[in-house]
């Protein structure tokens, strides 16, 4: 039987070693001018500190930092910015600048995020519909091997291959984003949550499992890769739009943005990559210039630090969703097909 | 002896059509059987059903003495129709795979067989003529070494000579080892020389089963007079069909005893008239003759 796999998919199989062959020279090609980069503006070394602190000043703000005086604010320690915060502030406002140069990177993500339907269509789809189509299914299931250990050993054994050339392709990616992701502080967002990590595989055994059903159900080529789009593509949007928002429960943070005895105007590192979910300030906007004792930004949000509790949530939901799949499948060619 | 196939009530229901409707028979070990009906009689159904891969809405049927699949499935060879085979496989590579799927698989027989009716091993399937491909399918089959064998219009695709040539690939192997035949075909003529029992199916009924000899035995062709018929014409048991001309009719009958009318003159017929009678005739009731076929 493992030499039966091995048989009819070593072809596959040399399309997807080529197929990662490009992606890793296309990541090699684009990801050490980045690298590069990254390390000229000395980001490596400031970004672990910057990352860590609570908050970080923002140059950008009006009449701060050595602009315009602040009556109301501390007097004697204004224009005081010690030299921790100035590194810090510095370290952020480069890493801003460093992705403000990948923007581009968001096509590169967009391509990246149809990957897995391309292995359910390319891989799954066909496995059980072309043997029907071909009428093989009469072959191969009348031999002395019984059909649940055909399909036992046939879907395990791809399902083995496509993980594996996930876990190349997932650490390719991984060295290839880390600096855009780290400088963006969007690590939640759908361009880089839904591209790295677990969550990948994920998404790749449920589209694999998703064309292998489809393929047996529908029994023809076309329907079946038809139906994987637009089931994966279903369900991954509703599980990114409706479910992922709820996985864990939100945390609310209240910081006070303006004043501070320094003068300079603080806000809350977003480098942490935090999910805000909403934000808002405690009385109305145009009176926190003022700063105000009670001005303080109600900040309501995922932290950082859920963010491999949420790419296992969304792992153990599709890696389910997967199973189910397959086992749906077992049933359906040992009882409906002749 | 037990009988190799028995269908009791056997019934496959699709979502408007009923492919077998209430089928009852038996079919002795040994017999090669010839499985002839139109297209969409069932005998596709029935063969399906026989290897498992369709199961039955009603009735049953019991494939060696056990139900159909996992368990019988390592002594029934089956080739389906238009032989499919993994294109891009050499014939060797078919037979690798089959060594490996089959627990008793008989490889070197497979390779003796393929080499003696002239197909090269390590060309790929898709480059092989359509009598190569159907040789390669059924020896395939036959490797197993198994105790049915079960042919879906296996003659259907092939010129005059490869079917010469398939058919004795079939009557060796039964030579050299006893195993239970059914071929399937909607011509009667491709089987006659080889078959020794009759299963004529239409819309899902069977309409005759038995033993071609003992068939041939009690039907004839009577030429007589034309017109209504007014009694029974001794020594016939049922007209199964006629053909009325002003002045002469033709019938084709059972028999229970001689017809010694001297109205009626009488002929033998050959097998392919009485499929065509009884297909005509598709309300006549099933007749079974061979003793054992009665399970």
């Amino acid at each position: 039987m493992t030499r039966l796999v091995w048989r009819q998919h070593r072809l596959q199989l040399l399309f997807g070693v080529a197929g990662l062959i490009v992606l890793g020279a296309f990541f090699l090609a684009t990801g050490l001018p980045i690298r590069d980069r990254f390390e000229r503006a000395g980001l490596p070394d400031c970004l672990p500190q910057t990352i860590d602190s609570t908050v970080v000043a923002n140059l950008d703000a009006p009449g701060l930092a050595g602009g315009s005086t602040d009556d109301v604010g501390g007097t004697d320690e204004s224009a005081n910015v010690d030299d921790s915060t100035e590194a810090i502030t510095r370290c952020a406002q480069n890493a801003r600048d460093f992705f403000s140069g990948y923007n581009n990177v968001v096509f590169a993500g967009l391509l990246l995020l149809i990957l897995p339907m391309l292995v359910g269509m390319f891989w799954g789809a066909p496995l059980v519909a072309r043997e029907i189509e071909h009428g093989t299914h009469r072959l191969v299931w009348t031999q002395g091997t019984s059909r649940l250990r055909w399909g036992v050993t046939k879907f395990g054994l791809v399902s083995i291959g496509v993980l594996a050339m996930t876990a190349v392709y997932a650490g390719m990616l991984t060295w290839w984003i880390t600096p855009v992701m780290q400088t963006s502080g969007q690590r939640f967002d759908y361009i880089f949550f839904d591209i790295h990590g677990i969550v990948v595989f994920g998404y790749t055994i449920f589209a694999l499992a998703l064309g292998i059903f489809a393929g047996a159900v529908t029994g023809r080529l076309l329907p079946a890769m038809a139906t994987t789009v637009v089931g994966f593509l279903a369900t991954r949007l509703v599980v990114m739009l409706v479910a992922r928002s709820h996985y864990l429960p939100t945390e609310t943070t209240r910081v006070r943005p303006v004043g501070r005895a320094s003068g300079v105007n603080e806000q809350w590192n977003l480098l942490h990559g935090d999910w805000i979910r909403s934000r808002h300030f405690d009385v109305s906007v145009d009176q926190c210039p003022a700063a105000l004792p009670d001005c303080v930004e109600v900040l309501t949000m995922h932290p950082a630090r859920h963010f491999w509790a949420f790419q296992a949530i969304e792992t153990a939901i599709f890696v389910a969703l997967a199973i189910s799949l397959l086992l749906a499948t077992i049933y359906w060619i040992r009882r409906r097909i002749a | 002896m037990s009988p190799a196939l028995v269908a009791d009530g056997l019934t496959k229901r699709y979502r408007r059509t009923l492919a077998l409707d209430h089928c009852s028979f038996a079919i002795p070990q040994g017999a090669i059987v010839a499985l002839v009906g139109p297209n969409g009689a069932g005998k596709s159904t029935l063969l399906h059903c026989a290897t498992g891969l369709i199961r039955p809405s009603e009735g049953t049927l019991s494939v060696l003495g056990g139900p159909p699949g996992d368990r019988t499935l390592p002594r029934v060879g089956f080739v389906a129709q238009d032989a499919p085979l993994y294109r891009d496989f050499t014939a060797d590579e078919l037979l690798a795979m089959c060594d490996r799927l089959n627990r008793d698989f008989d490889l070197a027989f497979g390779r003796e067989r393929l080499t003696k009716v002239g197909v090269p091993l390590d060309r790929r399937v898709d480059r092989l003529s359509g009598g190569q491909r159907a040789q390669v399918a059924l020896c395939l089959a036959l490797a197993k070494r198994p105790l049915l064998l079960l042919l879906d219009e296996p003659l259907a695709s092939l010129d005059p000579l490869a079917r010469r040539e398939f058919l004795s690939t079939v009557v060796d192997a039964v030579a050299e080892a006893p195993m239970t035949v059914i071929l399937s075909s909607h011509l009667i003529t491709d089987l006659e020389r080889v078959c020794d029992h009759l299963l004529v199916l239409h819309s899902g009924h069977v309409q005759v089963i038995g033993e071609t000899d003992q068939l041939l035995a009690t039907h004839k062709m009577l030429i007589g007079p034309g017109g209504p018929r007014r009694s029974r014409i001794a020594g016939v048991e049922r007209i199964i069909s006629a053909a009325d001309a002003e002045r002469q009719g033709t019938l084709l009958v059972r028999t229970d005893g001689p017809v010694v009318d001297p109205a009626w003159e009488q002929h033998d017929v050959t097998l392919e008239d009485l499929v065509l009678a009884y297909l005509a005739a598709p309300s006549a009731e099933t007749l079974l003759v061979h003793e054992d076929s009665v399970a």
